[in-house]
C-alpha cells in the first residue's frame, strides 16, 4: 500500500469552499488557506503570505489569484508563484517569491489535503478515499483533543443511543475513518466518521449517516445531539486528566523557510535560463518572422500577458522578445522578431541563421508590461509592438473585461499574426494611416473608452508619445497609461559584460549584459541562495576577492560599499573587467 | 528567560502624561514584568515592580509620556526639538493594545506600500500603489536611521485635508520600539507635523503602541485629530493581529522584501547588528 495515501486528511467540506472565499482550516498544526479558483482547481496553502507573513485567509480570492490583503500581492492558482507586486508594478517578482503550497484534491464531497504528498503543476494527485460518505451529511464538530483519544470515544457512538440493541454495533476502523453500524428495534443505523487532526489537542469530525426513519432534519439533529454529549465526555476527561490546554499546542509553531520552499514547489523555475527547440518558424508579415519555441517534454512556463523572453541570439547577444501566447497557452512560446534594418545583428541572426530543430537559450519569462487585474483596457500597438498587445487582447477577452485592440500598420500586408488577431472581437485595425490620421484615432479611442479605462501601448517611440499626450488631452491620469519600449530600446545594453572567476576552482566565465550575476552563477551550476532578487534582503551576499564591484543594492551600508569585499550578486555588477569571487 | 542587554536597558513608555490622573495607581506590564505606576498627589511619577519585592524602577518624563526602565539605560534620551516649539499642539493620540510583538509594529508604521490597500480613501489610493526610490540614511553618531525623500499620493493625508495631495514623508527610527514620522504638515506647507510611534512590550507577542502627535493645527478639536488617527490604527489592527507569527524573523529567509521595503530591511538589519532577539521569531 502506498505509505503516502496515509498522510491525506479531510480539512473541508465541499460547501465550505464557496465561490471566491478563503476558507482557514488546521492540519496537523499547520495553518491552511484553502481556496477554489474559478477553474475548479483546489489550493491548500500555508497560511501566510510570504513578503510579511499575514494570514492569507484574510485576503481575497480573485478566481485566478489570491490576493493579500496587507500590500496587495497576489499570488496565482496552482504553483502558488507570486505574480504582481503593486509597489514595484513595473519589476516582475522573484520566482523564489511563493506561497508554500501543499498537494489538495476534492472528493466525495471533502476537500482532501497531504502535506507530505508531492503535487504535480497540474494537480493531479492519485487519492481517493476508501470510504464513500452516507447519504446525510452531519455537520462537522471540533472537538479539544487529540485524534487517538477522539477515534476511541466514536467506536462508542452506538452506546450513546438508547434505542441500540446491546452488543449489535459492528465498527470498521481504518486510521482516521470511522464506520459504525448498529441495531434498533426499528431497524439499522449507521455512521461514518472522517477525523481531521487539526493540531495535537484539536481534532475536527466530519461525519455522515444513513436516515433513520426520522425526516432529515429530525435526523441530523438527534446525531447532533449524541455527538455534542459524547465530545463534552472525551473534553471533561481530557481537562481532568490535565493534558496541555490547547494555547500551548497551538504555539508551536512552524514556519516554512522560504528559500527552502521554493526549490520545493517550483524545479524548472529556480532554473532561470530554460533550452527551447525552435518548432516552427514562418513569415507573419512582411518583415515579421513569427517563431514558435518548444520546451523541453512536458515542461511549463508560467507567464502573464505582456512577459518577454530575453532571448541569447545566434550571434551571442541578448534580445527582449515579447510573448503572443494566448491565456492557457504554456508548454510552448511563441515570438515575433522583426528585421530591423540597422539591426547590430541581434534581429539578423535570427531571421538569417534560427532554424527549425536549432535550440535557443531562453531566460524565464518576464513582466515589466503586466495587465492591472480585474479591469478592461485600450490596447494600442504600432508595428511589432503587436506582440504583447496581442496576448494582452486575448488575456481580457478571455476574462471577459471589456477592451478595444487598436493595431496601426503601415499596410495589410505589415498586419502580423492575422489567425490570432481573427478570434478578438474587440480589434480594429488601422492601416496606412497618417501622422494626422493616427492622432484622430487615438483621440476616437479614448472619447469612446472614456477617462477611467487603463491604457496600454506598445511600439515605436512617436507612437508611444503620442498617446500618452493624447491621454493627458482627453482626461485619463498618467498613472492610467501603461508603456512599454521596445526591444532594443530598453535599457540593458548599458550593461556591459564581464569576466568573473571563482576563487576555490579557478572557473572563469562572462557575466553578459542583460543576465544578473547570481543567474549567471547558477546557470554555471554554483549554489547560491537568493530571495528577493532586488538588492534589498541581504541573502546573497557574497565576499570579493580582487575587482572593483558596481552596487546596485540598497542592503550594504557605504563602508561595505567601498571596501570592496562583497557584493550582491542578484543586482550588482562590475566595474573592472574581471571580478574575483569568494566561491 | 533572559533578556538582552540592549532590550533590558532601554527606556520604555508606559503612559502618556494626559491620560493619568494625579493621586491614581495604575498597572502595566514591561517585558513581562508586573509593574505599578501613577502620579503622587504633587504630579511627581514613579513606578516599581509588582512582584511583591517593591524594587522601584528607574523613570523619566519627556515627550509628553512618562517613560520606565527596567535596567540600566546608558544613552540619552533622543532628541525632539519640535516638541518645544512653542505654537505647536501636542496630544497623546491613543494607546492601543495590540497583538503582535512590538517590532512588528514599528515595521508597520515606517511601510508606506500598505497604505492604498490598508488605509485605502485615506493614505493612499489603488491605483497609485508605487513606492517611489527613497534614501535610507544610518546615523552612525546617534545610532539611528532615517528614510528620506519618501513621497505617496495621498486622497486624504490628514484631519485637515481637502483633497489628494503627494505627501511627503521622512521616517526616523531612534530605538529598535520608537519611530518617529515627519509628514508635511496640510495647514503649513513648509513645515512637518511630527507623529511618534512609542511601543510598550508587554510580552514577545504583546505591546501597547503609544501614539503622540506634535502639530501644526489651530483648527481642529483634539477629538478630531485623534478620531482620525484612531480610524488609521484601526485599519492596522487587522492586519497586525494575523501575522504568523505575531514576531519578527530577523533571518531573511522566512520573509522576502522588495525594492519598496529598504527601509525595512534596513530596520531589520539594524536589530540584528544590536543583538536584538526579544520580540523576535526564532525557529525552533
Amino acid at each position: 500500500m502506498n505509505t503516502q495515501e496515509n498522510t491525506w486528511y479531510p480539512v473541508a467540506r465541499t460547501d465550505d469552499l464557496h465561490m471566491r472565499h478563503v476558507f482557514q482550516g488546521q492540519l496537523h498544526g499547520v495553518e491552511l488557506a484553502l481556496w477554489r479558483a474559478d477553474d475548479g482547481r483546489v489550493n491548500a496553502w500555508e497560511n501566510r503570505c510570504p513578503h510579511r507573513s499575514v494570514r492569507f485567509t484574510l485576503g481575497v480570492n480573485t478566481g485566478e489569484k489570491l490576493r493579500c490583503q496587507y500590500h496587495g500581492w497576489q499570488y496565482q492558482s496552482g504553483d502558488g508563484r507570486c505574480t504582481f507586486i503593486p509597489a514595484t508594478s513595473q519589476t516582475a517578482p522573484p520566482p523564489s517569491l511563493c506561497a508554500q503550497t501543499f498537494a489538495a484534491t476534492e472528493a466525495n464531497g471533502y476537500v482532501w489535503v497531504s502535506l507530505v504528498a508531492k503535487g504535480t503543476n497540474s494537480g493531479a494527485v492519485a487519492f481517493s478515499p476508501e470510504f464513500t460518505p452516507l447519504p446525510l451529511a452531519l455537520r462537522s464538530l471540533t472537538f479539544n483533543a487529540g485524534l487517538d483519544v477522539v477515534a476511541a470515544e466514536l467506536a462508542r457512538y452506538a452506546d450513546y443511543d438508547e434505542d441500540a440493541v446491546p452488543g449489535s454495533s459492528a465498527l470498521l476502523r481504518n486510521r482516521a475513518e470511522i464506520d459504525l453500524a448498529w441495531q434498533t428495534e426499528s431497524g439499522g443505523r449507521e455512521v461514518r466518521f472522517w477525523l481531521q487532526p487539526a493540531n495535537e489537542a484539536k481534532t475536527i469530525v466530519h461525519g455522515s449517516a444513513n436516515l433513520v426513519g426520522m425526516d432529515e432534519r429530525e435526523t441530523l439533529r438527534w446525531h447532533n445531539r449524541l455527538l455534542t454529549t459524547l465530545r463534552r465526555h472525551v473534553e471533561n476527561r481530557e481537562s481532568s486528566a490535565g493534558h496541555p490546554p490547547l494555547a500551548e499546542a497551538v504555539a508551536k509553531l512552524h514556519l516554512i523557510p522560504i528559500v527552502q520552499s521554493a526549490s520545493r514547489n517550483t524545479a524548472s523555475s529556480s532554473r532561470t535560463l530554460i533550452r527551447t527547440t525552435v518548432a516552427a518558424r514562418w513569415n507573419t508579415a512582411e518583415d515579421i518572422v513569427a517563431f514558435k519555441l518548444a520546451l523541453l517534454d512536458g515542461e511549463r512556463v508560467d507567464f502573464d500577458a505582456g512577459a518577454h523572453l530575453d532571448v541569447h541570439t545566434p550571434n551571442g547577444l541578448v534580445r527582449q522578445y515579447s510573448l503572443v501566447n494566448a491565456p492557457g497557452e504554456r508548454d510552448h512560446l511563441v515570438i515575433g522578431v522583426k528585421l530591423e534594418p540597422a539591426s547590430r545583428g541581434g534581429s539578423r541572426s535570427l531571421h538569417e541563421s534560427l532554424q527549425v530543430g536549432d535550440s535557443l537559450t531562453v531566460a524565464a519569462p518576464k513582466n515589466h508590461f503586466p495587465l492591472v487585474p480585474d479591469e478592461g483596457g485600450v490596447l494600442i500597438a504600432g508595428g511589432i509592438g503587436i506582440t504583447p498587445i496581442l496576448a494582452m487582447g486575448a488575456s481580457l477577452q478571455h476574462a471577459g473585461l471589456p477592451y478595444a485592440l487598436h493595431y496601426f500598420a503601415r499596410s495589410k500586408a505589415h498586419v502580423a499574426f492575422n489567425d490570432r488577431l481573427a478570434e478578438l472581437d474587440g480589434l480594429q485595425l488601422h492601416t496606412g494611416l497618417t501622422v494626422d490620421a493616427t492622432r484622430d484615432a487615438v483621440d476616437a479611442a479614448f472619447i469612446a473608452a472614456g477617462s477611467e479605462r487603463h491604457v496600454y501601448v506598445c511600439g515605436p517611440r512617436p507612437l508611444i508619445d503620442l498617446v500618452r499626450e493624447r491621454a493627458a488631452v482627453n482626461g485619463i491620469a498618467d498613472a492610467r497609461v501603461h508603456f512599454e519600449l521596445f526591444a532594443n530600446e530598453v535599457s540593458h545594453d548599458a550593461d556591459k559584460p564581464f569576466r568573473v572567476r571563482l576563487q576555490t576552482s579557478g572557473t572563469e566565465f562572462v557575466v553578459p549584459a542583460g543576465v544578473s550575476l547570481s543567474d549567471t552563477l547558477k546557470a554555471h551550476g554554483v549554489v547560491l541562495d537568493t530571495s528577493c532578487e532586488q538588492g534589498v534582503c541581504g541573502t546573497c551576499r557574497t565576499g570579493v576577492v580582487d575587482g572593483e564591484p558596481e552596487h546596485r543594492d540598497v542592503y550594504l551600508n557605504e563602508d561595505e560599499k567601498q571596501s570592496h569585499r562583497c557584493l550582491m550578486p542578484c543586482v550588482s555588477r562590475s566595474r573592472s573587467e574581471l571580478l574575483v569571487l569568494d566561491l | 528567560m533572559e533578556i538582552e542587554a540592549a532590550v533590558w536597558n532601554e527606556w520604555y513608555p508606559v503612559a502618556v502624561e494626559a491620560d493619568l490622573k494625579n493621586g491614581s495607581q495604575y498597572r502595566t506590564r514591561v517585558l513581562g514584568c508586573e509593574i505599578a505606576y501613577g502620579r503622587d498627589a504633587d504630579g511627581v511619577f514613579s513606578a516599581r515592580l509588582a512582584d511583591g519585592s517593591g524594587t522601584s524602577c528607574r523613570t523619566q518624563t519627556c515627550y509628553h509620556t512618562h517613560w520606565i526602565s527596567l535596567g540600566e539605560p546608558d544613552k540619552g534620551f533622543f532628541a525632539l526639538p519640535e516638541f518645544n516649539e512653542s505654537d505647536r499642539r501636542v496630544l497623546g493620540l491613543g494607546s492601543m493594545q495590540i497583538h503582535a510583538s512590538g517590532l512588528r509594529v514599528v515595521e508597520n508604521f515606517l511601510d508606506m506600500a500598505h497604505f492604498p490597500y490598508v488605509h485605502g480613501g485615506l493614505l493612499g489610493e489603488v491605483p497609485h500603489t508605487d513606492v517611489k526610490p527613497y534614501q535610507v540614511v544610518l546615523d552612525k553618531e546617534n545610532d539611528e536611521i532615517f528614510a528620506n525623500d519618501c513621497s505617496f499620493y495621498q486622497p486624504m493625508a490628514g484631519a485637515a485635508a481637502t483633497g489628494g495631495i503627494d505627501a511627503q514623508y521622512i521616517y526616523r527610527v531612534v530605538r529598535p520600539l520608537a519611530s518617529i514620522l515627519y509628514k508635511t504638515s496640510v495647514s503649513d506647507s513648509t513645515r512637518r507635523d511630527v507623529i511618534c510611534l512609542f511601543t510598550q512590550p508587554l510580552s514577545e507577542d504583546w505591546c501597547v503602541a503609544h501614539l503622540l502627535l506634535a502639530c501644526i493645527d489651530d483648527v481642529h478639536t483634539d477629538s478630531e485629530l485623534r478620531l482620525f488617527q484612531q480610524t488609521i490604527v484601526g485599519q492596522d489592527l487587522m492586519i497586525l493581529s494575523n501575522h504568523l507569527p505575531r514576531t519578527l524573523p530577523l533571518d531573511p529567509k522566512f520573509e522576502v522584501p522588495t525594492r519598496a521595503d529598504a527601509m525595512s530591511a534596513a530596520y531589520r538589519r539594524w536589530l540584528s547588528d544590536k543583538g536584538v532577539v526579544y520580540g523576535t521569531y526564532r525557529a525552533a
